[in-house]
């Protein structure tokens, strides 16, 4: 009986989702299209070739932490310490090239970092069944008090040359960030929309319960998905610290809200199960655009956080609008 | 007979075991914890703590969760020292300062209740718009105030007792009547327990629900009252990480996300046991710089501790 209901109550949805179906996911790139053609009154020579690649190299930072997000948010989750392992990754790296370990070893030490915080972060959501964002928020404040200690309140330069190459390389004429944060997007989109265990997240993600009693191992899938988290939060926080040549305990601050945004910008809801990876890209790209226009304009970047503040609210109450309205 | 005192023991909140556990190593292991003037400095440095944490607790007993009360606290401080750089008397500051929180609280409340946004999206939103907002009214500098008021505020004894600690207490009581024999009390219980059961009797949920974060706000304002008359200024940065602080106080006194359990009568127990971390870690010479990653593993060890106790308790039972 209450299946019959609840198959109903679907099939009223689909009829009602039909005007989000197909006009939403034109929204986002003309929402895109329309601020590129804004900022192009803003500045000259917007739409050069030289412009376009430097705009899709600042999104690049972004553009990763908001993957990972997305694989939490899909799950009804949040990953609030984001923007405390990029700091403590950022940090950790620095601090052992400088002291002279080759490349590739720092860099494995620094992904090993992230990914065992955001595993971290899993036990306590998926085993000790905090509420997400109390476990992140306090392992946001243990990864930026780490990345102090390892700091010792130093600010580190002077990065090896092969480190920065990783943040302002190039081959050919596409910046060596373009192409890291190509491969993350591509990789984890083929993840979630063409594996068993991508379809496990969105699954989980739409109904807990169901899947559930359909044989998905909830533990473990939140524990992955919260390592994913950690992992692109590493990879963002050594693309950060190898494209400013700096590392300092604060530099992943403003990333985590920033991703949050991104994420829920590009569609995919809060209540999980819903998006992907190609929403939260443009949703990065519409925000660092936004930032982009407002240092054109010549705006503080102290009122920075009021402008994602702002993009924040605003997103998540009309993925909640839109919601209520295809119900 | 035996059973008995075993369901009394369990009724302990087990927070307080950790307490008591802290003040046997502190008082091993920090000389000087235990004299008269450092007890009552822990009392003076719990007292905004405690303030902030009972609006936690009010926000937290609705299924909601404020992560902006932290920044309201230095917000309000910015307003309240801003007001008196402009010759407003310090008295009406506070006032204002107080009223600015009120105002955070109430947007808080508008987003959560009207608009629907998750509270946790709602709040951490705010938090960023009021950083910006603290930054360009303050240039990110800190704001400095002087006035007897604020030494009174901060260093005053009443009936006894340094003014920071009887405004705590006085705040204490009065939300415990409020939450203990008031519409309100009942409101926010019935929020997280069962709001279809008060939509039935007629309450307006929207309504209930703005009051509780506005309550919120206003505690977060007092709060920033009393940082800023402690330090003689304010900025924006003053209550950074203190909304980690004031949530874990109320997760550990044993108040829970889910069907309005707990209450504010117990989070003064979460409030001592970080108050004592924070000033043992002191008193035995940590560097600060230590105590923020100290701090965040103690806090969610001591919220699994408590889960564990809990579910191994079986009190857990019919969640």
């Amino acid at each position: 009986m209450s299946e019959v209901v609840e198959r109903a109550s679907l099939l009223d949805k689909w009829h009602g989702a039909d005007l989000k179906r197909y006009i939403g996911p034109l929204l986002r790139p003309l929402g895109l299209l329309v601020l590129c053609i804004l900022l192009s009154f803003l500045t000259e020579d917007f739409f050069t070739l030289k412009n376009i690649i430097s705009v899709l190299r600042q999104s690049t930072i972004l553009v990763v932490v908001s993957v990972g997000m997305t694989v939490v948010i899909l799950t009804a989750g949040i990953d609030l310490s984001v923007g405390g392992v990029m700091a403590l990754v950022g940090c950790l790296t620095a601090q052992l090239s400088v002291n002279g370990m080759p490349l590739a070893p720092a860099i494995a030490c620094g992904l090993a970092m992230g990914l065992l915080v955001g595993l971290l972060n899993g036990v306590l959501i998926s085993v000790f069944g905090l509420p997400p964002f109390v476990a992140t928020y306090g392992m946001m404040w243990i990864a930026n008090g780490v990345a102090m200690i390892l700091m010792q309140g130093k600010i580190i330069f002077g990065l090896p040359d092969n480190f920065l190459w990783l943040g302002s390389g190039y081959l050919s004429i596409i910046p060596i960030p373009v192409i890291i944060a190509a491969i993350v997007a591509i990789v984890f989109h083929f993840y979630l929309r063409k594996t068993v265990p991508g379809q496990e997240i969105y699954a989980l993600g739409a109904n807990r319960e169901a899947a559930r009693y359909s044989g998905i191992k909830t533990t473990k899938t939140l524990l992955l998905v919260y390592s994913l988290s950690g992992l692109t939060a590493a990879i963002a926080g050594i693309m950060m610290t190898a494209r400013l040549d700096a590392a300092e305990e604060g530099m992943g601050e403003p990333f985590g809200l920033q991703a949050i945004a991104a994420v829920v910008m590009g569609g995919t809801s809060m209540m999980g199960g819903e998006g992907g990876i190609p929403g939260t890209i443009i949703g990065a790209l519409i925000l660092t655009l936004v930032v982009n226009g407002l240092n054109l304009m010549g705006v503080s970047s102290m009122v920075h956080p009021m402008v994602t503040g702002a993009v924040i609210l605003l997103a998540v109450f009309f993925d909640v609008v839109t919601r209520k309205w295809s119900d | 007979m035996k059973h008995k005192v075993h369901l009394r023991l369990l009724s302990i909140p087990p927070v307080s075991w950790i307490v008591l556990v802290l003040f046997i190593v502190y008082g091993f292991f920090a000389p000087g914890f235990f004299s008269a003037s450092n007890l009552w400095n822990i009392g003076v440095q719990a007292a905004p703590l405690l303030v902030l944490a009972i609006g936690s607790t009010i926000v937290i007993l609705t299924e909601g969760i404020d992560l902006s009360c932290g920044i309201v606290l230095g917000f309000a401080g910015v307003g309240f020292a801003l007001l008196v750089q402009h010759g407003v008397p310090v008295w009406l500051a506070m006032l204002g300062g107080v009223l600015l929180g009120g105002i955070c609280g109430l947007i808080n409340g508008v987003l959560v209740a009207s608009f629907h946004l998750p509270p946790f999206i709602a709040t951490l939103g705010m938090a960023s718009v009021l950083t910006g907002a603290g930054l360009v009214s303050t240039a990110g500098t800190s704001i400095a105030v002087r006035d007897s008021v604020l030494d009174f505020v901060t260093n005053g004894v009443l009936l006894g007792i340094k003014m920071p600690i009887l405004i705590a207490l006085v705040i204490l009581g009065a939300v415990l009547f409020l939450m203990k024999f008031t519409a309100f009390g009942r409101n926010v219980y019935a929020l997280g327990g069962n709001p279809e059961a008060l939509r039935l009797t007629g309450a307006n949920i929207s309504v209930a629900l703005i009051m509780a974060y506005v309550v919120a706000g206003v505690l977060a304002g007092i709060a920033g009252i009393l940082v800023a008359s402690r330090t003689a200024s304010g900025h924006i940065d003053s209550g950074l990480g203190w909304d980690f602080d004031a949530i874990a106080a109320t997760i550990i006194g044993g108040t829970s996300f889910e069907q309005g359990k707990g209450g504010v009568g117990y989070t003064i127990l979460g409030v001592i046991l970080i108050a004592i971390l924070r000033n043992g870690l002191n008193v035995a010479g940590v560097p600060n710089m230590y105590q923020f990653a100290l701090m965040g593993t103690v806090v969610l060890g001591a919220i699994i501790f408590d889960i564990m106790v809990r579910r191994l308790s079986g009190t857990e039972e019919g969640r």
